[in-house]
């Protein structure tokens, strides 16, 4: 993410930390509720794998958008809400504990697979084309 | 509710961590190893069986949002579009089977550790 969404070099405000802390937190709610919203464990992998595909969309798209803009707010709250909402660890955890040896398989090919096609689709939409830029 | 919330807290706490220590996780290779921890970490978490409490702030909070995807879709994207395709799969490779090895290891650790111990005493 690193420099795209940070800027590190930077001095930054509070107002960045604040959004990043709170990015982190509503990203890391909104995917903890969309587990619970069924108890299956199949449901889990579906849900782990539709929350990273989507989260990778969004930031793709996001960063599409915010391509040579400023904004630091913006990027802060966006690296906070990627950090939180897309997760590697649970991703790697489920495809080892669920049982379907089947869906286990396809689950940990695919979703890193789709979550980056994802994302280079989400930036090649918002991304503003050279003869836009003036 | 309360489970939200600590999910909420280690979530914000870990973007915030990633936020404040970015500086030092700028190579692949130490955003591989933060990746492969943390993985480790949380199989090792959940072997524990925890509280529920504990598992919402540290493992499905911290932990699960201390090494997000979009990073690693991220970093794998920069090096394609630098042309860098071999550096780019080896990475990408390199974290899902690091990572899903990582998360064994953690999760093993413990579980044969405990019966080693039963068996030795």
């Amino acid at each position: 993410m690193i420099e795209a969404l940070q800027g590190a070099d930077r001095r930054r405000s509070f107002g960045e930390y604040l959004a990043v802390t709170v990015g982190g937190g509503v990203g890391a709610a909104l995917r903890y509720e969309v587990w619970t919203w069924r108890g299956s464990p199949r449901w889990l992998l579906m849900s782990t794998f539709g929350v990273n595909v989507f989260g990778c969309l969004v930031v793709g798209a996001a960063l599409g958008y915010l391509w040579g803009r400023p904004a630091p707010i913006a990027r802060a709250a966006l690296f906070g809400l990627a950090c939180g909402f897309t997760t590697f660890s649970l991703y790697a955890f489920q495809a080892v504990t669920h049982r379907g040896a089947w869906n286990s398989v396809v689950y940990l090919v695919g979703t890193p697979i789709i979550a980056l096609i994802a994302m280079a689709v989400g930036a090649a939409i918002t991304k503003p084309r050279p003869s836009s830029i003036r | 509710m309360t489970t939200m919330i600590l999910v909420a807290v280690g979530g914000g706490l870990a973007a915030l961590g990633q936020y404040v220590f970015s500086y030092a996780i700028r190579s692949r290779r130490r955003l591989s190893a933060l990746n492969l921890l943390a993985c480790a970490a949380l199989g090792l978490v959940f072997a524990l069986d925890p509280p529920d409490r504990f598992r919402s702030l540290v493992g499905i909070g911290f932990l699960a949002s201390v090494a997000p995807l979009a990073t690693v879709a991220l970093a794998t994207l920069r090096l394609t579009r630098n042309q860098e395709y071999r550096s780019a799969t080896v990475f990408f490779a390199a974290n899902v089977v690091g990572g899903i090895a990582a998360v064994m290891f953690g999760f093993l650790a413990w579980k044969s550790g405990i019966t080693l111990y039963h068996k030795i005493f």
